[in-house]
């Protein structure tokens, strides 16, 4: 499937901003041309400075499917959700790369899982040790998806669900 | 493939799965799923709560990844899934209903989650995402020694009563279950009573609970277990009666209080089944939260499976009435100032002085057991007679009589120390008064 690239429709407020760098857990799925979707957990989220485009990183062993459906389609989605008030955005992208990684990325990495285990643990019945597994990676298995803003939509349950940003 | 069972822990919810979905145009979708229930080991089930993108997609192009953990392990899976059918009734959905309802209360989403329908899809794939994990914890108990041990004890139950109480006993020894009742469905089979409990400051036998109402009442009518990690406030039985009773102040003292925990977070309640025909339910709650797992679940209810056969073998065994040996003498009702029985024939409630006991049927027998005994001294009694007698209204078939009789003699024992029922023999029982007794009838 060929997607013609779009402008980026959409640009983040910086609270946005600050929510999805912040203490969110960040789920990542794509689908193949044949609209086989797989899903990945993401490992943190650096926003561009024009606040119109995204980078996830992602461990690339687990997140093989994933990546190999953006190199074929350029779409992907990202949920960004807050466990301690349900408070859930999802952003969609038709332009995205695959990309090296960054040198200062695996700060932003370790950061993310830092804040992301300081909310978690306390409203989940897990040890920390779990969740370091959930979130494992290696540094030079990590990988990077960048993309424009397509679209935006509030995803918390509730009667405003499905709304666009 | 590996099948839905063994990834089954990672269905419980500690962390939340999420769904991944594509619309025609092959634009994907991610989102949390609420509630993911296992069906059968090539079936689960999400919680259909609003018309949102997942639920547009998969309407569309019925195919989906699932994203879930072990929280013990921190190890992750991938379902790939096919969307079959919505449920909006019945076994499954009542379930999740309940579930949700935990759910929601758990992460502050009461009012918001609503189940509007249980998606069943077929698992195609499970995939163990790369990684490493951590070993298994304490969950991963094998519970085949304790369902064998309970097992071993039920079978050598040799009545009703004693099987109520070894059930409860055994639960707690080889599971570690320490709060726990039996709850049979009366002739009516609209209500259901408490027969015997465990754990509990109060006993609760006699307790009264709606077919439908709570978590065990909606066990009883769909015939399904109803497990949940978290208490929703609305299946909160022991705190809403509580409320009631205040709110209805006087009237309640007619009410036998039901046990159960005012703090209760976790909860079992399991249909006890003769075939299709709902005889009770057993019952087990606990303070922790998700204090039982898919597989207690499994364990009980082929524990109750059991108990279920035992309680038509056990009951066909008391209608056989043994032969009556010699009747001793037994002294009559010793003196004292006589204490007034109280009956109030619109609900065969009886009253001793003026503290309720028990009504319904049991009521009714008790009255029928004191006449006899004023009027003619007699103490020796048997199940048939009370099987014969019109004025019991005992149905032909499936009377419960054995069960009413467990109920009054546990009511007495608990409240009453000058009258008692004690068995003597299959199928007869002796009346034992302590008191002179001055029988008023409303």
């Amino acid at each position: 499937m060929t997607v013609s690239a779009q402008p980026a429709a959409i640009q983040l407020s910086e609270e946005l901003v600050s929510f999805v760098q912040g203490r969110v857990s960040i789920l990542v799925a794509s689908c193949d041309p044949g609209l086989l979707t797989s899903v990945v957990f993401g490992l943190g989220c650096r926003v561009a400075p024009d606040r119109r485009r995204m980078t996830i990183l992602l461990p690339g062993a687990q997140a093989a499917a994933c990546i190999a459906d953006v190199r074929a389609t350029g779409r992907v989605a990202v949920n960004f959700g807050l466990p301690s008030t349900n408070r859930c955005v999802q952003f969609k992208g038709v332009d995205a790369v695959v990309e090296p990684v960054k040198p200062f990325d695996l700060a932003c990495v370790e950061q993310h899982s830092h804040a992301f285990t300081d909310e978690l643990l306390p409203l989940r019945e897990m040890t920390r040790e779990v969740l370091e597994t959930i979130l494992q990676y290696t540094p030079e298995d990590l990988v990077a998806i960048s993309f424009a803003l397509s679209e935006g939509f509030v995803q918390t349950p509730g009667p405003g669900a499905g709304a666009r940003l | 493939m590996r099948c839905v069972d063994s990834i089954r822990p990672c269905l419980e919810g500690v962390i939340p799965a999420f769904v991944a979905t594509c619309s025609l145009d092959g634009a994907p979708n991610v989102a949390l799923a609420s509630q993911l229930e296992y069906v059968d080991a090539q079936h689960v089930a999400l919680s259909f709560q609003f018309f949102n993108k997942t639920r547009a997609n998969i309407l569309v192009h019925p195919y989906a990844t699932v994203m879930v953990f072990n929280n013990e392990t921190g190890e992750a899976f991938r379902l790939s899934v096919q969307y079959l059918h919505t449920e909006t009734e019945g076994r499954l959905f009542q379930r999740m209903k309940v579930k949700l309802a935990g759910i929601a209360s758990h992460t502050g989403m009461t009012g918001v989650f609503k189940l509007l329908g249980a998606d069943v899809y077929r698992v195609l794939a499970i995939e163990r995402v790369p990684g490493k994990s951590l070993p298994d914890g304490p969950g991963a108990r094998n519970l085949l020694p304790a369902i064998r041990a309970v097992s071993e004890r039920l079978a050598g139950s040799l009545d009703l009563s004693s099987l109520f109480d070894d059930t409860l006993k055994s639960l707690e020894l080889h599971f570690g279950f320490r709060h726990s009742m039996f709850l049979m469905l009366d002739e009516s089979g609209s209500r259901l009573y408490t027969v015997a409990s465990r754990g509990y400051a109060q006993s609760g036998v006699g307790s009264e609970i709606a077919v439908g109402d709570g978590i065990i009442g909606v066990a009883a009518e769909h015939r399904t277990p109803i497990r949940i990690a978290h208490m929703a406030t609305e299946y909160n039985y022991a705190q809403n009666l509580r409320a009631r009773a205040l709110e209805a102040g006087i009237a309640a003292q007619a009410e036998i209080p039901f046990a159960g925990l005012p703090d209760s977070n976790s909860q079992l309640a399991v249909p006890v089944l003769a075939g299709e025909r709902l005889l009770g339910v057993l019952y087990l709650e606990s303070p922790e939260q998700r204090r039982f797992s898919y597989n207690d679940e499994d364990a009980l209810v082929a524990i109750a499976q059991q108990i279920g056969l035992m309680m038509r073998t056990l009951q066909s065994a008391e209608a056989l009435e043994e032969a009556p040996g010699a009747s001793p003498v037994v002294p009559h009702s010793s003196g004292g100032a006589p204490v007034a029985v109280r009956y109030f024939p619109e609900n065969d409630s009886v009253f001793l002085a003026d503290d309720y006991l028990i009504k319904g049927v049991a009521g009714a027998i008790l009255w029928k057991l004191v006449n006899a005994h004023v009027s003619c001294g007699r103490v020796d009694f048997s199940n048939r007679e009370l099987r014969l007698d019109p004025a019991l209204r005992l149905p032909d078939i499936d009377d419960n009589l054995e069960a009413r009789l467990i109920l009054l003699s546990r009511r007495l024992r608990e409240r009453c120390d000058f009258l008692g029922l004690e068995k003597t023999g299959r199928g007869r029982f002796r009346l034992r008064v302590g008191r002179s007794l001055q029988l008023v009838s409303a």
